[in-house]
């Protein structure tokens, strides 16, 4: 009898040993669905969204779905590409989802979504923060989570966030990138190029990361690394929108026009980008070829007959760029009136966007942008106090990098700066202001003319724009993308 | 009973040897060559990934990676740790670029590194492994030796278990396809390490449990044990069940839910618990020291180890004090070991005496090589000698050639260390077996023996058992030992094999085993019997006790109370003791003997006294008649007797009463000596008494026959003549039951026997009575010769008897004076019989009576 009982002991044990290994060992189930080949497609599109290849990721989600229709994360995904329409079929199968059958993270993901779409922010906010609070470690909703900080301008929480995200899944890319891009923006250039470094590492086989890299690069002046940079994304996704554009603006920076003029020919001809970032890149190089050649009227007629926008935004330019050389060229050509008129038809149309949009969801930028226009003109009116106070105001709201600012265009912003308080009389502020952008892009503050300050001879400035806005042209939106 | 403690053993052996293999495996694995890059990091601190060194020629050194570098990053992954850095090579083959990401602190840098070879296996694995064998060994030496004691069962699997830990639980990841194996091993071992620690603690060093005394005490006790160890993989079948239910993933600290480290805690405190009470009812203070110490080892071990290792990672969400938590636990093992090796807690000194020997041995030989190659090299710097390839190997052969001396030296050393308490032992023996052979006291002995063994050996009892016919009877011991045991003669012919003295487990061993009861007849059924008799109350061991002359009887001893088994030495040095034992037994038992001879031999010669002062030194009986006597015993005593009685009452011819005659009774019991001369004495007294009122002889014997049948058959009967002369008719009235017929001597020097009664039974052999007396008439000078059997059946050296012819011949031939003087014919026939028997000693009590008539009966008023 004995026996027998030590037997089953040893029988049961074993048992349970076998079990605990299995269970331990085995993966762990967070998606639901019923097709391995559903899975596989809905991973392959989380894959691409971290390497923002937005059309693959669509893509892959779609096929996940139409493998799978019950699928619920890969419907979630696929909705943020579709349509208000196909949404909303999306969110009603979403609202008749049995949840029971879901993973924690899937259910918490459908109220999520839900939330969102019904506009229920605070509410989905708080169901991050509850859900987090009981699973701090799942690193696909902590992701979601600083998403959610960063696209709601919560900087430093977002920041917080990421850095959490990478502490518990150190390759996560999409971290290295942002957090990156914020230290690229406080002007902490050596840990953004840490990071972007980390990302580039991580993800060799990704375009963006050399794009971001490639990015800093360029804001620091090392134009031939951030060419490289820019040429290896493209070797890896040569329809990568935001390489192309950051390709032609390298090569004006360094004044290398004939490759800017090929590299806009590519980025129309292989580029995925929409037609108005494509505008914006053949608008640039129209406006620098003049810019390089000193013909001020020449830049007036650039802009006018390669810059207009129909849409009325801006003074009816693509691009904030556009809109400076517009004022700056008419200026430059005596035309007063005109540089008033893009300066008052511009805070006019931040008044309307205000008005619009709210002033929470607007940012800076464009009272960054209103800023320096109004530097300008006060320059060319000849109130260089007045403008050493527009500039200065600028050079405040402007970061090196974020959507309240582009980098390049605060370093454009500094020149100006300094050539207003050298015309103020106050050398001595000029020489300091150039030292801090020396101290960023020593080869920048180099094409500057140092004893000419009138508006004919302004240093060559960089087209700025086209830093992977999907909102606004003068915002950079999404990091890299 | 037996079958079970064999089986469980080797079921134990089996899964040992499983564990081993699995260890092997681990060990193997972790040293076969795998992918490396060249790095040497830091080790102060635990998981630090900066490069402390680049090794030449590797192919970091070729990508460029220096000294002071943080790797960030391996194979495009971020690491932190050294186990991460480990896994992510393990992917990768040897000759494989590698892409590392480095921080030299002012930038990061990727660069591309070739993979070499390299064993993963490093000095720290190699001391985890090395401590996880030798507790094997040391466990698997404890069972070999003592297979049946529950201690040493429990403790091999702890050892097994220990093994696990160390090699498989503790090896750095490799993750090959061995790894999901070991690992999960591993923390299988970890899950029931506890419940084998507490197991233990429960039962060592003495078992704090009640003994098991019924059936249902035992389940009792199959109970607990099954639920203590059941508890831990039924936590752990709890959290993932509950934790699939819920669909969250199991969270795991260090491999295990926290859940069961929390269960490990509670078994741990439980274990120091019982572990605290038990080396409370140790009696000796080397118990005590040793128990303490395994408390301590295990308290500082295990605390670290659980507040490190469990409660930080689970309530910090950190594991960077993991290392500091595990280290401490080594603790656990090495104070096992030292209070086993120093304490004697277990048996296991031999093997470790032996490793240590020749580790110092290797140490110092190896300490002396180095000091002589530098010393060399130092002497002969710049010269042609310093560079000769042939001084090392000179050295070395000199080392070869001190090894040995070397190593008697250090003999002396750890022997001492090891042999401490046997050296204690073997002279605490020596001394009892003086004070045995100075004091050969049987009280003595047997008191020395039970009490004081115990104490020297660490004994819980010890007792003797002495030989009584065919028995074995308890002289001293614990009232719970049988007071009489069986002497089957297989236990004897199997201890006679092995020196007097064994264990019983040898003796139960099985019949293909060398030193068990083989055989299947009764004899060695029997010994089987009491042998697992004896086991089942606790008996461990049993020595023969014989002297040159004879077997004396059986010493049977308990346990030892640190759960140790007997060492061959142990048992050598016990048999020299109860050598001189049983010398001194003997001694003690001849001598108590003697004495007991010596008072009895007083007591006979009391009692002959006695006797002789019974019998009647000048006998008258009647007027007319000469009387003579002898009685002489064979012994000291005897058992024939000579009483006077008074005589039947008669009348003369003339009507007058006879004046107050005599008769002699003279008798002869059966049986002689002590018991003979019992019945002697109470055959006078009854004859006495009852002639006090009965005077005719009839109804005198009908009543005395009657009495000493009552004595019993068993008590003897009496043969008896009775004579009585009678003074007025001149008669000779006589009985005779069971006596020869007396002779009557005529005064011509004829003889004829005397008619013989028809019934002559011996008194007392039968119930009835019905003895007649006779009458003859005696004429004067006439003479009637009663004897008893003693005479005629006097025996000569050749056997021939004396017998009634050569009675009446030697009557014959007696000179007339002689033969017409009772007491000269009496004197006559008594040497006739001596010298017939040519001093040989006499067999049987002799008695002789002569009446002689000397005149007519006188007449009425003559008195």
């Amino acid at each position: 009898m004995k026996r027998i009982a030590l037997a089953l002991v040893a029988l049961l044990v074993v048992a349970a040993i076998g079990a605990a290994a299995y269970i331990l060992t085995r993966p762990e189930r967070v998606w639901t669905t019923s097709s391995e080949q559903a899975r596989v497609e809905f991973e392959a599109c989380l894959d691409n969204i971290s390497r923002y290849y937005t059309r693959d990721a669509r893509e892959h989600c779609a096929r996940a779905v139409e493998l799978d229709p019950d699928f619920v994360a890969a419907q979630i995904y696929l909705a943020r590409y579709l349509p208000p329409e196909q949404r909303k079929e999306i969110v009603e199968s979403l609202r008749r989802t049995d949840l029971d059958r879901l993973s924690p993270r899937e259910r918490f993901l459908v109220r999520f979504a839900l939330a969102r779409e019904e506009g229920r922010h605070p509410e989905a906010r708080e169901m991050l923060d509850a859900y987090l609070e009981e699973h701090p470690d799942d690193p696909h909703v902590l992701h979601i989570s600083c998403r959610d900080h960063w696209d709601s301008d919560r900087w430093r929480e977002a920041e917080a966030c990421f850095d959490r995200l990478i502490e518990t899944d150190p390759n996560r890319v999409e971290a290295h990138n942002l957090l990156g891009y914020m230290a690229m923006g406080r002007g902490w250039f050596d840990q953004a190029e840490d990071l972007f470094a980390t990302y580039r590492y991580i993800a060799p086989d990704q375009a963006n990361p050399h794009d971001s890299m490639g990015e800093l690069l360029m804001l620091t002046g090392r134009y031939e690394e951030a060419a490289a940079e820019f040429d290896r994304a493209l070797e890896i996704r040569a329809d990568f929108c935001p390489a192309w554009q950051h390709r032609v603006e390298t090569a004006l920076l360094s004044g290398d026009l004939p490759t800017a003029r090929e590299a806009a020919e590519l980025t129309a001809e292989r580029s995925a980008c929409r037609p108005a970032k494509i505008q914006q890149t053949v608008c640039s190089v129209a406006i620098w070829e003049q810019v390089l050649a000193d013909d001020w009227p020449g830049v007036r007629k650039a802009v006018e007959e390669s810059c207009r926008t129909p849409s009325g935004d801006l003074g009816g330019y693509v691009s904030g760029e556009a809109l400076v050389f517009a004022q700056r060229a008419a200026l430059a050509t005596g035309d007063l009136t005109e540089g008033r008129r893009l300066v008052e038809e511009s805070r006019a149309f931040g008044e309307e966007l205000e008005g619009r949009i709210g002033a929470d969801h607007m940012g800076d930028g464009f009272q960054g942008l209103l800023a320096h226009l109004e530097g300008a003109l006060a320059l060319g009116e000849g109130k260089p106090r007045a403008a050493v106070e527009a500039f200065a105001r600028a050079d405040e709201i402007f970061a090196y990098w974020g959507q309240d600012g582009l980098g390049t265009f605060k370093l454009f912003n500094l020149v100006n700066l300094a050539a207003a308080q050298e015309a103020a009389g106050d050398s001595a502020a000029a020489a300091a202001t150039l030292r801090t952008l020396d101290g960023v892009n020593p080869r920048f503050a180099r094409v500057a003319p140092g004893t000419d300050w009138s508006l004919g001879t302004l240093p060559r400035t960089p087209p700025g724009t086209g830093r992977g806005s999907d909102r606004a042209p003068f915002s950079l939106g999404p990091a890299g993308r | 009973m037996s079958k079970r403690r064999i089986e469980l053993p080797r079921l134990l052996l089996a899964f040992g040897i499983l564990a081993f293999v699995l260890a092997g495996l681990s060990i193997v694995d972790l040293f076969l060559p795998r992918p490396y890059d060249g790095v040497v990091l830091e080790t102060d601190t635990p998981n630090d990934l900066t490069v402390r060194e680049v090794v030449s020629g590797s192919g970091a050194a070729r990508a460029g990676v220096r000294p002071g570098d943080r790797i960030v990053g391996i194979d495009r992954a971020i690491v932190r740790s050294t186990a991460q850095a480990a896994t992510l090579l393990g992917r990768r083959s040897i000759g494989d670029e590698v892409a590392y990401l480095l921080d030299d602190g002012e930038s990061r840098r990727e660069v591309s590194v070739e993979l070499g070879r390299r064993q993963l296996g490093g000095l720290t694995y190699v001391f985890a492994g090395l401590l996880g064998v030798s507790f094997f060994l040391v466990g698997s030496f404890v069972l070999l030796r003592a297979p049946g004691r529950r201690a040493s069962r429990v403790f091999f699997v702890v050892c097994t278990l220990f093994m696990l830990f160390l090699i498989c639980r503790l090896r750095p990841a490799s993750y090959s396809w061995v790894d999901t194996l070991v690992l999960s091993t591993g923390t299988g071992a970890l899950l029931f390490l506890p419940a084998s620690f507490l197991h233990f603690f429960l039962i060592f060093p003495r078992p704090i449990l009640p003994p098991l005394r019924s059936h249902g005490s035992r389940q009792s006790r199959w109970a607990l044990l099954a639920t203590i160890y059941l508890v831990p993989p039924l936590v752990l079948a709890g959290a993932i069940f509950r934790h699939h239910r819920s669909g969250e993933p199991l969270p795991l600290v260090s491999g295990a839910p926290a859940a069961n480290w929390w269960v490990l805690a509670l078994y741990m405190l439980l274990g120091l618990v019982a572990l605290a009470a038990n080396s409370r009812t140790v009696v000796t203070p080397r118990e005590r020291r040793g128990a303490l110490l395994v408390f301590f080892g295990s308290l500082f071990g295990l605390v670290p180890f659980l507040v490190l290792a469990v409660a930080f990672p689970e309530r910090l969400h950190t594991e960077a004090f993991l290392y500091f938590g595990v280290l401490p636990l080594t603790l656990v093992p090495l104070t096992f070991a030292y209070a086993i090796v120093r304490f004697q807690l277990m048996d296991v000194r031999v093997l470790l005496q032996k490793s240590l020997l020749y580790t110092l041995t290797t140490a110092v030989i190896t300490a002396v090589y180095a000091l002589g190659i530098a010393s060399f090299d130092g002497l002969f710097r710049g010269t042609r000698l310093a560079g000769s390839a042939y001084s090392p190997l000179l050295l070395a052969l000199a080392i070869v050639l001190l090894f040995e001396p070397l190593r008697q030296r250090i003999q002396g050393p750890v022997d001492r260390f090891f042999h401490a308490e046997r050296y204690r032992l073997q002279q605490a023996l020596v001394d009892l077996g003086e004070a045995f052979a100075a004091h050969p006291d049987l009280g003595t002995v047997v008191r020395e023996l039970v009490d004081e063994l115990p104490r020297l050996m660490g004994l819980d009892f010890a007792a003797l058992y002495l030989v009584r016919g065919d028995r074995l009877e308890r002289a001293a011991g614990p009232a719970t030992l049988p007071i009489a045991l069986a002497d089957p003669p297989a236990l004897g012919r199997a201890l006679e094999l092995q020196s007097g003295i064994a264990r019983l487990e040898r003796l139960l061993a099985p019949d293909d085993e060398p030193g068990g009861l083989g055989g299947g007849d009764a004899d060695v059924r029997d010994a089987r019997e009491l042998l697992e008799r004896l086991a089942e109350v606790g008996v461990e061991g049993i020595a023969t006790l014989a002297s040159p002359r004879r077997r004396l009887g059986l010493v049977v001893l308990s346990a030892k109370t640190g759960q140790v088994s007997f060492e061959p030495e142990e048992l050598e040095l016990l048999a020299g003791l109860l050598h001189q034992v049983a010398i001194a037994l003997e001694t003690s038992l001849l001598l108590e003997e003697r004495t007991r001879q010596a008072e009895l031999e007083r007591e006979l010669e009391i009692a002959a006294s006695i006797q002789r002062s019974l019998l009647p030194r000048a006998v008258e009986l009647a007027p007319g008649w000469e009387v003579a006597v002898e009685c002489r015993p064979a012994r000291h005593v005897g058992g024939d007797f000579l009483v006077r009685l008074p005589g039947p009452e008669s009348h003369g011819p003339d009507g007058h009463d006879d004046p107050d005659t005599g008769a002699l009774a003279y008798g002869d019991v059966s049986g002689k000596s002590v018991s003979g001369a019992l019945v002697m004495m109470a055959a006078y007294e009854i004859l006495s008494s009852l002639a006090m009122t009965a005077r005719d002889p009839e109804r005198l014997m009908t009543l005395a026959n009657r009495r000493l049948h009552r004595l019993g058959e068993r008590r003897g009967f009496v043969a008896l003549g009775y004579l009585a002369p009678l003074a007025c008719s001149g008669e000779l009235v006589y009985l005779l039951a069971g006596q020869p017929a007396p002779l009557l001597v005529h005064a011509d020097g004829s003889l004829e026997e005397l008619p013989l009664p028809d019934h002559r039974l011996p008194l007392g052999a039968m119930g009835m009575g019905g003895h007649r007396s006779l009458r003859v008439t005696v004429e004067p000078g006439d003479l009637v010769l009663g004897y008893s059997d003693g005479l005629i059946e006097a025996q000569r050296s050749d056997g021939e008897f004396f017998g009634t012819e050569r009675l009446m011949d030697t009557v014959r031939d007696l000179p007339e004076d002689v033969r017409r003087c009772p007491r000269e014919l009496v004197r006559a026939i008594r040497g006739a019989v001596e010298r017939f028997g040519a001093g040989r000693d006499p067999y049987d009590d002799l008695t002789l009576v002569a009446l002689k008539k000397t005149e007519n009966p006188p007449r009425s008023g003559a008195y």
